[in-house]
């Protein structure tokens, strides 16, 4: 089966994992604009980074037949940093309007301070001026108060609920995100916050109506693999497979398919995975057999 | 660039016309820089990709479209074109880049961006060499015989076709063609195959190995290795190798190939319905 990661941060991640995601089914990927763990201290730092999600990580997934996307923004721990915060809202309607960008993000609060708060309104501002989606990072402590926060502050700039993506959900927020006629998305973390189990629970009891399943994987304790694992647990644990498509690849692509850079036909198509775009010794597959094949 | 613009706007359809126009006018009349960056990233979701060939060149119309952008305001002096330039292409896309760096023949001011097209030759991204490499005039006339020598090393390691390269004859020079033949020896050590082309490029052989390998490929080898050789003993011998006698009793009737060209083109057709 086929599934979706629309969360997953592939920079921080090896050649290993896109190899095990394309034989587990995985066809396309969102990698979130967030930080790197390491503070950046200038703007030239995020321009490269940008780049490198629309370029270079693209390329990477596409040696594996995935089909990579990004969402580009200004991270909530990074605002606070305001001269530089400045400087990269300079440059964001650089990057909005680029190819495969399917939404402002992920943005939001961390701590909730009042820097994280004017950059996150102005984000939602620009998200406005280019007709973008938004896709929403909520804070992990205090979480209930700032998931609805981060939906109240995007209800009073005027966005439409159905263009923003609420991510890192879990049992507490979930009907609050629905009520408001959000999008839901969960996170599945190894151990820590949602485990797999919990998501099925949280499926059962929910339904599949504007709930989308992702990974966040990136440079820590994380599994690239969350997505098609959670799916084939719902399998077996008797959700049915119409849900289990819905949660894991198609609310996705009726979300961020919105943006019109996301559709089922860039990845139904052969994929631009070649292996004569490889320079010798260069390259990333490193004379690997190409994986295509055994996806398609 | 007149011919330019009509192939191009005999590929757009009525809507994509009226947005290129309206782009046009407001890129021409803007105070700053911010109207060409937002239309030249949002060609991608205006203009859809077609395939318009002008003088035997194959571009795209997102391509074409980007590098009339680039022109529409004209710039009097050479370091604000260069500033505009660099912007772009810092924050480009991989297809961007291509668009960038294939139109480098058409830009007002051109010297000042050797850097980029070198910058370009060492992507990773076999696409955006090719944008520097084949079909461009910028090569050959500002590249010194360094650049100019790995550019068409990696060719050959990429698989990127000679032939299209402008001023590929021109350009030959003696370092290049002692590069190649260490390159040749290497292949021919490790007992791997050559790509015929890359012989265009040679003209003074004394190594006796390449000869024995001439002469392998020339009895056991395919239509393009022999062509090629066939085409080495039409050069003076001086040019080969006053003793080398082997070339001269080759019958050229049966080559299939006579030019370098129709060999490398033929080769790369190959090489695509692989
Ligand atoms: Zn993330």
């Amino acid at each position: 089966m086929k599934w979706i990661d629309p969360h997953i941060h592939c920079s921080a991640r090896t050649t290993d994992d896109y190899v095990k995601m394309a034989e587990q089914g995985i066809v396309a990927v969102i990698e979130p604009a967030f930080w790197l763990g390491q503070p950046r201290t200038n703007v030239g730092s995020f321009i490269d980074y940008y780049s490198s999600l629309i370029g270079w990580e693209r390329f990477r997934a596409s040696q594996y037949g995935i089909k990579h996307y990004c969402t580009i923004g200004l991270n909530s721990k990074e605002a606070n940093n305001e001269a530089l915060a400045e400087e990269v809202m300079e440059i964001l309607p650089r990057f909005l309007p680029k190819e495969g960008v399917v939404a402002v993000g992920e943005i939001g609060y961390d701590d909730q301070t009042k820097l994280e708060d004017k950059y996150y309104r102005a984000q939602l501002e620009l998200a406005k001026e280019y007709d973008m989606l938004v896709m929403v990072h909520t804070p992990h402590r205090d979480k209930k108060k700032g998931t609805i926060k981060s939906m109240e502050v995007a209800l009073e700039h005027g966005l439409d609920p159905n263009k923003v993506i609420i991510d890192h959900n879990n049992e507490e927020t979930i009907q609050d995100t629905l009520d408001r006629g959000f999008w839901a998305a969960f996170t599945i973390y190894p151990k820590t916050k949602m485990g797999n189990e919990r998501m099925v629970e949280v499926v059962k009891k929910f339904g599949s109506d504007r709930i989308i399943v992702d990974s966040s994987a990136d440079w820590g304790y994380s599994d690239p693999l969350a997505v098609p694992k959670t799916a084939n647990l719902m399998l077996k644990m008797g959700i049915a497979e119409e849900d289990v498509v819905k949660t894991c690849y198609s609310n996705a692509i009726l979300a961020y398919g919105q943006s019109g850079q996301f559709n089922e036909s860039d990845w139904e198509q052969k994929t631009d995975a070649d292996p004569k775009e490889l320079f010798e010794g260069n390259s990333v597959l490193r004379g690997q057999e190409n994986n295509q094949t055994k996806t398609s | 660039m007149d011919s330019y613009l009509s192939n191009l706007l005999k590929h757009l359809s009525e809507s994509e016309t009226v947005w290129f126009n309206k782009k046009m006018e407001l890129i021409k009349a803007a105070e700053n820089e911010k109207e060409l960056f937002f239309s030249f990233s949002f060609v991608q979701r205006k203009i859809e990709r077609k395939e318009v060939v002008v003088d035997q060149r194959k571009w795209f119309t997102d391509e074409l479209v980007r590098l009339f952008f680039i022109l529409a305001k004209e710039e009097n002096d050479p370091e604000t074109f260069y500033l505009k330039f660099e912007k772009l292409f810092i924050t480009s896309d991989s297809k961007e880049s291509i668009a960038l760096l294939k139109s480098l023949p058409f830009y007002p001011y051109t010297k000042g961006l050797l850097n980029k097209a070198s910058e370009g030759l060492r992507s990773n991204v076999s696409d955006i060499f090719k944008a520097v490499a084949i079909f461009n005039e910028f090569p050959q006339k500002y590249f010194n015989e360094m650049t100019w020598n790995q550019m068409i090393l990696k060719s050959l390691f990429i698989d990127s076709p000679l032939y299209s390269i402008i001023g590929i004859d021109e350009k030959r020079n003696l370092d290049l063609n002692r590069m190649l033949c260490d390159y040749a020896l290497e292949r021919i050590a490790a007992s791997r195959s050559i790509n015929p082309e890359l012989w265009r490029c040679v003209t003074d052989v004394s190594d006796n190995r390449i000869f024995s390998e001439w002469e392998k490929v020339f009895s056991n080898g395919n239509d393009f290795e022999k062509s090629a050789i066939g085409l080495i003993s039409k050069r003076s011998k001086e040019q080969i190798s006053p003793s080398y006698s082997m070339l001269s009793n080759i019958s050229h009737e049966k080559l299939r190939y006579n030019t370098w060209d129709e060999i490398g083109e033929a080769l790369e057709l190959e090489r695509k319905e692989l």
